[in-house]
């Protein structure tokens, strides 16, 4: 619809518009001097169980421990032992999806997660319950060194996650576990 | 002469005066967290200056930001399109679906495909569409619209969402634990995902300089949806658009915050291209906003990020129910966009206020509301589009207020009327006796001046 769009622009075109500067973002501090602990109770607030680790290592024994042994576990990471390719039909019977964080924002828990070594991108968001790894050097103040780091136009899809999926639509009350993660873990480490 | 839906359709909704209640404190609620949740950040009003200043200067440049985004956006691998009004939105959807022989929808909330009508448009040609935030799922399934943006089902008690999840997806009958229900949602709305042969969803940033678009939900029904479905349809009005990337940072801090009072929604999804073998449309649509584009007072009413904060704490949205409006857009927010599109058809809503200005308070773009709202009182009073009722009464006023000599006798005339028994004055003529309690003053307005006139004199 080649005219609607030359129609939209001519009529923005000529609405004599005053010219408005764009704003200079100044740089906003972090509310506590401690990035690490604010962020971790963050996660707390949210609903999401921290883990403590040196490295990825430290992961499989507590999964094992999890109980997810005979269960279909995903993982983005190379260097851990479970399924890195998954067929689409088998998406749905995931138990556990175990992302790469890279990077977490103290002030609001969110971790960015982006679709490098993500053979389907409904593994974000479809298995039942879900781990994100983080390495502990990789945690931001706020959303503006966020961005300052993470390039999502380099990646079709890239989401940040904070918590497990929720909904309050019926009274207001919270339930955990809508469409996405029923749960999710944060394991920290390094 | 206007048509006055919202004093009547909130004529309905304040038959039951518990349900108002309820209603009321549930929103109140919910901005209660707002405020908790913005008194924590030392530079919220700097933030909101800025959201304010970012969109302002967006909007001045709009035809550049809209085809910088186009370009970057094609550049990409995602279609772009262009539609003028609902029709050819929901034309293009229509093609695209038709296409890939699509049967069934899912679509994530988006307000813009409310506001074009999209669901029966789709369903008239035989395409399914389910609905998958929960919300408005519920709504879905009792043929209803939605009452609030971000909280669609606000006005259903959880009985009677129980009563239409037994009927559609067979859950217990009488079940209303909100656990209970959820699951059985969630075990039904993930069968349509997987079964679904498109995705619609909405678009809450869309940047310029990347080409790509950012949603944010909570329950993760975008991600389920776009990322399942081997089309995607992202709908976005244009004036969604946002210069930078970095932009984003300022945004995603105000949005969840001033809608529900979480710091960020749990997931806030970035999209720019599509997967190998699928596909990712856009749809840029006008509707009315160019028009509103070309208002000076009603321009910055396009600065609105669809957070709901206005709703949540508007005395009269409280009371009267997102339904009363009848616009896709409800509360104050709703009133100052809709008299745009049709000033007759909406008269009443600009009405709908007490003009208190706590929905400017909250706006975390600094659209000023309550101004707006007087603005539009005035051009609908100057058009005639004033029902009878407030024309003559505001004329009555005016005559009055305008001779001492009369507001003398009408005054003293109500002193007196206000002494008499309630029976009286509580008739159906009087609409500020309803649920109110008129005070009883001792003497007249100018009887007590004239006496602390004295007494400062002394």
């Amino acid at each position: 619809m080649k005219n609607n769009r030359s129609s939209i622009l001519d009529t923005i075109k000529h609405t004599k518009i005053p010219e408005v500067e764009l704003p200079r973002i100044p740089y906003f501090q972090g509310l506590s001097y401690d990035i690490l602990n604010y962020f971790t109770d963050m996660l707390y607030q949210l609903g999401v169980e921290v883990i403590n680790g040196e490295n990825l290592e430290d992961l499989p024994p507590i999964i094992s421990h999890l109980g997810y042994d005979n269960q279909l576990i995903f993982t983005q990471f190379c260097e851990l032992p479970y399924r890195k390719k998954i067929k689409e039909e088998k998406l749905k019977d995931i138990s556990l999806s175990i992302l790469k964080g890279e990077l977490g924002v103290a002030e609001n828990g969110a971790i960015w997660v982006n679709d490098y070594k993500l053979p389907h991108r409904a593994l974000t968001c479809i298995g039942e319950h879900l781990i994100i790894a983080l390495s502990k050097k990789n945690i931001v103040w706020n959303m503006h060194e966020a961005y300052d780091t993470v390039q999502p136009e380099n990646h079709g899809y890239g989401v940040f996650i904070s918590g497990p999926s929720k909904t309050a639509d019926i009274e207001q009350s919270l339930v955990k576990g809508a469409h996405g993660a029923r749960s999710l873990k944060v394991f920290l480490y390094g | 002469m206007g048509i006055s839906t919202h004093p009547d359709e909130a004529k309905a909704f304040n038959k039951q005066s518990e349900r108002v209640t309820w209603h009321d404190k549930t929103l109140w609620f919910v901005r209660e967290k707002r405020d908790k949740s913005v008194h924590q950040l030392p530079e919220w009003e700097t933030l909101r200056e800025l959201a304010a200043q970012i969109k302002a200067h967006t909007l001045s440049h709009l035809d550049d930001y809209l085809l910088q985004f186009e370009k970057q956006a094609k550049k990409n691998g995602i279609k772009v399109h262009w539609a003028k009004d609902a029709e050819d939105h929901n034309q293009i959807v229509k093609d695209i679906l038709i296409k890939h022989e699509a049967k069934k929808v899912v679509k994530s909330k988006s307000m813009l495909t409310e506001e074009c009508g999209l669901n029966p448009y789709l369903s008239n040609e035989g395409i399914e569409v389910i609905d998958t935030d929960l919300g408005e799922r519920i709504v879905q399934l009792a043929k209803e619209k939605p009452s609030h943006i971000v909280l669609p089902a606000i006005h259903k008690k959880k009985e009677e969402v129980g009563e239409l999840f037994h009927q559609h997806l067979q859950t217990d009958k009488g079940a209303t634990d909100p656990t209970y229900l959820t699951e059985a949602a969630r075990q039904h709305l993930r069968e349509q995902f997987l079964t679904a042969d498109a995705a619609i969803t909405g678009v809450n940033f869309a940047v310029a300089e990347t080409g790509g678009f950012v949603v944010c939900t909570n329950e993760g029904n975008v991600d389920m949806g776009a990322n399942l479905a081997k089309v995607h349809i992202a709908s976005m009005g244009i004036e969604k658009i946002i210069p930078l990337k970095k932009h984003l940072g300022i945004f995603l801090r105000l949005l969840a915050r001033s809608a529900t009072g979480q710091p960020i929604t749990t997931y806030s999804s970035h999209f720019h291209k599509p997967k190998k073998g699928k596909e990712l449309h856009i749809i840029l649509v006008d509707n009315g906003r160019t028009k509103q584009l070309s208002k000076p007072d009603f321009r910055s009413s396009l600065n609105c990020i669809r957070c709901g904060a206005c709703m949540n704490t508007c005395p009269v949205y409280r009371r009267s129910g997102g339904h009363s409006y009848n616009y896709s857009i409800p509360g104050p927010i709703g009133a100052i966009l809709s008299p745009g599109k049709d000033l007759n058809k909406y008269s009443s809503l600009p009405f709908a206020s007490t003009l208190c200005g706590s929905c400017t308070d909250v706006c975390p773009v600094k659209i000023d509301i309550h101004t707006q709202l007087y603005k539009w009182r005035q051009i609908i009073g100057d058009k005639g589009h004033l029902p009878p009722s407030k024309k003559w009464s505001m004329k009555i006023t005016g005559k009055v207020m305008g001779h001492p000599k009369t507001f003398h006798i009408v005054s003293l005339l109500g002193t007196t009327l206000l002494k008499s028994p309630k029976m009286i004055l509580n008739n159906p003529f009087n609409t500020w006796g309803k649920d109110r309690d008129l005070p009883q003053p001792k003497h007249t307005f100018s009887h007590w001046y004239k006496k602390q006139n004295k007494h400062e004199e002394q």
